[in-house]
């Protein structure tokens, strides 16, 4: 693990993506890409190789961590492992969304986001 | 069936990541990957599914890269250089942009589909059928931990059959080998009803043989222990193809009685599809080891298990023990022998020694094929990369980094590479099954753990040979259009011209290509030549009208082995069997005689080193030095009388030659050419190396002279030289017969059958045919393959060459306007296009030229004028090939307005 200063983490898009998808909740691998597609009506779609290997790496940048599965979880696949978003990382997002905004914001002035006008 | 294929690749892509990795999310990402690939297939149909399984293992080999990356770098070793694996990254962008180039172009992309489908297809064939020939997977549970015990006498350097002493002194004496099973393989004619019997392999095996091989029944029963009892009833278990060609499939076929040598039996069991044990059998009765004498070596094969948990080096050390055990035991017959343990594929030794060197170059020879057709694609991106030029550069000025360039064109020749290489994979798997039955054709039933799928191996292979044409195909490119000063090569591309031209680098690709589709077919019209030659050579009698066949005879069932196995017992009545048949034919009203050998005219000849009496020492380039080799065969003493080829000089053999077994041969033309230097040939005397008996009665005496009987010309070819001896039909190692028929003698073969079932159901005649037939060899078969192979390749290379030729002078449309807007002369303009083409022409063809000569053994002698002719015709092919790809473009170039050819941007 490699603690470093919230403000210093680089946030690549599919990093923030999971952190969103996350949510509040404990949710494994599969259910985080489902929940990424749902909530962004199919627009955001991960693969497995970049999902775990980001899980991997957020796990030991401190962003997720690891919980037990729910007591009462019924799945016919394999035994999976859950993730909740950590303090950090939704820190972390935060910050990100607010980079983002700040962006948002110069595109709207530009006229270049639909449906939202200056 | 896809998603099982899918999630294999899928699988094995995952060593792209960290073992850690791995360990901890390999089942998970394999499940998401299923169910993504599930739910995509529902939504977008196969194609869909196919395009996310290929952008899934993209991703999934460059993120596990970027993971082994940043393990290497947490350990501390891998800080410099960050970014190597960070710019491998391909966005659905990439892809995108790529799938619409390939729609964009789509004559380069058919071509190059196809040139990369074909280079997969052969690749992936020719991998798999090494794959299975030499590290076959046998398909029974946990089948390689199958294996055979074999005595080896050190003495004679040959293997040593097995006894029923043996296999019980194994039995009692091994733990590391567990299941032990004796079988006996033997031929017998089988009729099912009233049908004809036809000749069978039979494997007479053990009951622990079915639980050594772990498979059950399909129908019925296996064999058991009470089988094989004295007294238990005749009963049989047959494969799945018996089942369904000779019993059309019948549900009630447990409890039919078949022939068996007449002796009737009932069949018990029937077995799975693909079961053949041990090597292509499809009949399995109980070995009654009673009635084999205690020290016959008659046990084809005894096979076992590995007991699991114990030690190659144990197992070897064990296995040792007890064959010098079996040496202490029985010094008259294992006093020479060692007892070894082999894999099941070496104990049945279906392929010859030389199939490993020939599966190596066959591969050698794709893997070069594979290469020229990706340096074509290659040629044809880099053109298509050149016409992008301005697109890229103007990118590059907007903050585009050249990596980036790169990888999305590396990303967009993956693309291709990879439409390429699933066509490919369709394809392998049709010509994998095409060619097993070609094989089968040739050289008879194939082992049942051979099959027409493609292993997870090879689909490596192919995914490595695919990462292989790609990155040929588009780093190559990728990296001349990226180099050099944008910012120079910009302003040019701004102003209507191209910066990028086919310069040095091009240049030598572009001769290298035309050098090798020079050179490649001039090997093979040697070789080709010699086959043709074959071929054509008229046999010296009329073959045609001669059927052959083998003749054997069963074992006698229910006899003690003893009185059967005496060689000399079952070789008379073979003989008796077939004077009962030639008389019988001789009344036929289409056959007009009957004659027998044990090699016939078109066979090459097994031969053997000789001294011949008289000869100066052998100063030729063969394995024979320094003495000669020749062929000797046991012939009627009617045989060339027969045939219509009789004795051109001296006396025939005669039946007294026969009877009383004399020294007195007749040799063909080509022995008295080639031993015997022409001199006279009769009353010589040869002598067989092999015979160490060297009394004055061990030697041959040449009484007469015969033509040769229609074989090739070659001369290094010692399969020609023939001794003729003649032998009654006991005598013979193989009964061979040649009927003489009126008409077409594929058509008596049944009557032939009928004939010897009538005399003896136990008389098999095995593999009739015309005996033309002879004369066709495996190797004819691979060389057909290689020149259909080399000519598609041919094709392929000059469609690219022309594609990249009229691209390049296409390119020069606008220099062309320019110069007839000045009033250039055409004569001169074409002079000026041509002149760079044709200096790329005239070096291919004649660097392709030199290396031909070097490649015709360094001996013009051998070369034909004819052999030049088609070398040249090829390379004048190549030289028009090329020239209408000049001229198409210029001429279009030179009707065009000058203020049209200006606009032109490309």
């Amino acid at each position: 693990m490699r603690p470093s200063d919230n403000r210093s983490i680089a946030l690549r898009q599919p990093i923030l993506a999971i952190l969103l998808a996350l949510g509040d909740d404990s949710m494994h691998g599969y259910a985080i890409m489902q929940a990424l597609e749902e909530k962004t009506d199919g627009r955001e779609r991960v693969l497995p190789g970049t999902l775990y290997a980001a899980i991997s790496r957020m796990v030991a940048e401190g962003l997720i961590e690891e919980r037990n599965p729910p007591k009462n979880e019924v799945s016919a696949g394999p035994t999976r492992r859950y993730y909740r978003r950590t303090a950090r990382g939704r820190a972390a997002a935060r910050d990100e969304a607010a980079r983002l905004r700040a962006l948002l914001r110069m595109a709207v002035a530009q006229d270049l986001v639909p449906g939202i006008s200056k | 069936m896809m998603k099982q294929v899918a999630s294999r690749i899928f699988a094995m892509l995952l060593d792209a990541f960290p073992t850690a990795h791995r360990d901890a999310y390999q089942t998970e990402m394999l499940d998401m990957f299923a169910r993504q690939l599930v739910e995509t297939r529902e939504r977008r149909g196969s194609i869909g599914a196919l395009r996310y399984a290929l952008v899934a293992y993209l991703d999934l080999v460059v993120a596990g890269l970027r993971e082994r990356r940043r393990a290497v770098s947490d350990r501390g070793h891998g800080a410099r250089g960050r970014g190597t694996f960070e710019s491998l990254r391909f966005s659905m962008l990439d892809v995108r942009l790529g799938g619409r180039m390939l729609v964009k172009h789509p004559a380069l992309t058919v071509i190059g589909t196809i040139a990369v489908a074909f280079a997969i297809a052969v690749g992936t064939v020719g991998f798999e059928i090494a794959r299975q020939v030499l590290r076959p997977t046998i398909p029974l549970p946990d089948g390689n931990a199958i294996v055979a015990l074999q005595n080896w006498n050190v003495a004679d350097n040959a293997s040593v059959r097995a006894s029923r002493r043996d296999y019980a002194l194994w039995r009692a004496g091994l733990s590391t080998i567990t299941d032990l099973s004796a079988v006996e393989v033997e031929e017998r004619n089988i009729a099912v009803g009233v049908g004809v019997g036809q000749p069978e392999t039979v494997a007479n095996v053990t009951a622990s043989t079915f639980a050594l091989t772990r498979v059950p029944a399909l129908l019925g029963r296996t064999l058991l222990e009470a089988d094989e009892r004295g007294d238990a009833s005749e009963v049989v278990v047959v494969g799945y193809e018996f089942w369904k060609n000779k019993l059309d499939g019948a549900a009630d076929a447990i409890g039919r009685v078949i022939r068996i040598s007449d002796t009737p039996v009932t069949i018990v069991g029937v077995m799975p599809r693909g079961y053949g044990f041990p090597q292509a059998n499809g009949v399995w009765r109980p070995l009654h080891l009673e009635r084999i004498p205690e020290a016959s070596p008659s046990l084809s094969y005894v096979f076992g298990r590995l007991a699991p948990g114990r030690s190659r080096d144990e197992t070897r050390a064990q296995v040792a023990a007890i064959g010098a055990r079996a040496a202490m035991l029985f010094p008259e017959t294992r006093k020479n022998v060692r007892l070894q343990v082999l894999s099941l594929p070496d104990a049945v030794g279906f392929w010859d020694e030389h199939v490993p060197l020939l599966l190596a170059s066959m591969n050698v020879f794709l893997v070069l094929l594979a290469a020229l057709l990706c340096g074509n694609v290659a040629m044809l991106l880099f053109a298509r990369a050149v016409s992008r030029e301005r697109e890229l550069l103007v990118r590059a000025a907007l903050g585009a980094s050249r990596r980036r360039l790169i990888m999305q064109l590396f990303a967009e020749a993956l693309l291709l590479c990879a439409v390429g290489a699933a066509v490919g994979l369709i394809v392998a798997r049709f010509v994998l099954a095409a060619t097993w039955a070609m094989i089968e054709a040739k050289a008879g039933a194939l082992p049942f753990w051979l099959d027409t799928s493609v292993s997870a191996t090879t689909m490596l292979y192919a995914i490595g040979l695919t990462l292989f044409a790609a990155a040929i195909a588009g780093f190559v490119p990728a990296f001349k259009v990226t180099s050099g000063d944008a910012d120079r090569r910009l302003r040019a591309a701004s102003s209507g011209g191209g910066g990028l031209q086919f310069g040095g680098v091009w240049t030598v690709v572009i001769v290298a290509q035309i050098a090798l589709t020079t050179v490649l077919p001039v090997p093979l019209l040697g070789v080709g030549r010699d086959f043709v030659d074959m071929r054509n050579k008229p046999a010296g009698f009329a073959a045609e009208s001669f059927l052959t066949a083998t003749l054997a005879v069963d074992r006698l069932d229910g006899v003690a082995a003893s009185g059967d196995t005496v060689p000399a017992m079952r070789a008379a009545r073979l003989e008796a069997r077939y004077r009962a048949l030639a008389d019988r034919l001789r009344q036929e009203p289409g056959v007009l005689d009957v004659t027998y050998a044990d090699q016939m005219p078109l066979m090459r000849l097994q031969w053997y080193a000789i001294e011949a009496e008289g000869s100066p020492p052998n100063e030729g380039n063969d394995h024979c030095i320094p003495n000669y080799c020749a062929g000797i065969v046991s012939v009627d003493p009617r045989f060339f009388d027969v045939v219509g080829a009789p004795v051109i000089r001296g006396r025939a053999l005669t039946t007294a030659d026969a009877a009383q077994k004399t020294r007195a041969v007749v040799v063909n033309e080509f022995f008295v050419n080639r031993v015997l230097h022409g001199r006279n040939p009769l009353g010589r005397r040869i002598h067989f190396a092999r015979d160490h008996d060297r009394s004055a009665d061990s030697w041959y005496q040449i009484v007469g002279v015969v033509p040769d009987l229609g074989l090739s010309d070659s001369e290094g070819d010692w399969g020609r030289a023939g001794v003729y001896q003649a032998r009654l039909p006991r005598e013979t190692p193989t009964l061979r017969v040649a009927i003489h028929v009126r008409g077409d003698p594929q058509r008596f073969a049944t009557r032939l059958r009928e004939l010897a079932q009538s005399i003896d159901p136990a008389l098999r005649v095995i593999d009739p045919k015309p005996l033309p037939r002879l004369g066709e060899s495996a190797g004819a078969f691979w060389l057909e393959l290689l020149v259909t192979l080399t000519s598609v390749t041919l094709m392929l290379s000059l469609a690219g060459v022309y594609a990249v030729t009229a691209f390049a002078v296409a390119k020069r449309t606008r220099e062309i306007g320019v110069r007839v807007a000045l009033g250039a002369e055409p004569l001169h303009i074409l002079t000026t296009v041509f002149k760079r083409p044709l200096v790329q022409i005239a070096l291919g063809v004649g660097v392709g030229a030199i290396l031909a000569v070097g490649l015709s053994n360094n001996d013009l002698s051998d070369v034909r004028l004819d052999d030049f002719g088609r070398s040249a015709i090829f390379a004048l092919s190549t030289i028009v090939c090329c020239a209408l790809a000049c001229i198409v473009p210029t001429r279009r170039a030179l009707r065009i307005q000058p203020t049209e050819a200006l606009k032109d941007e490309r």
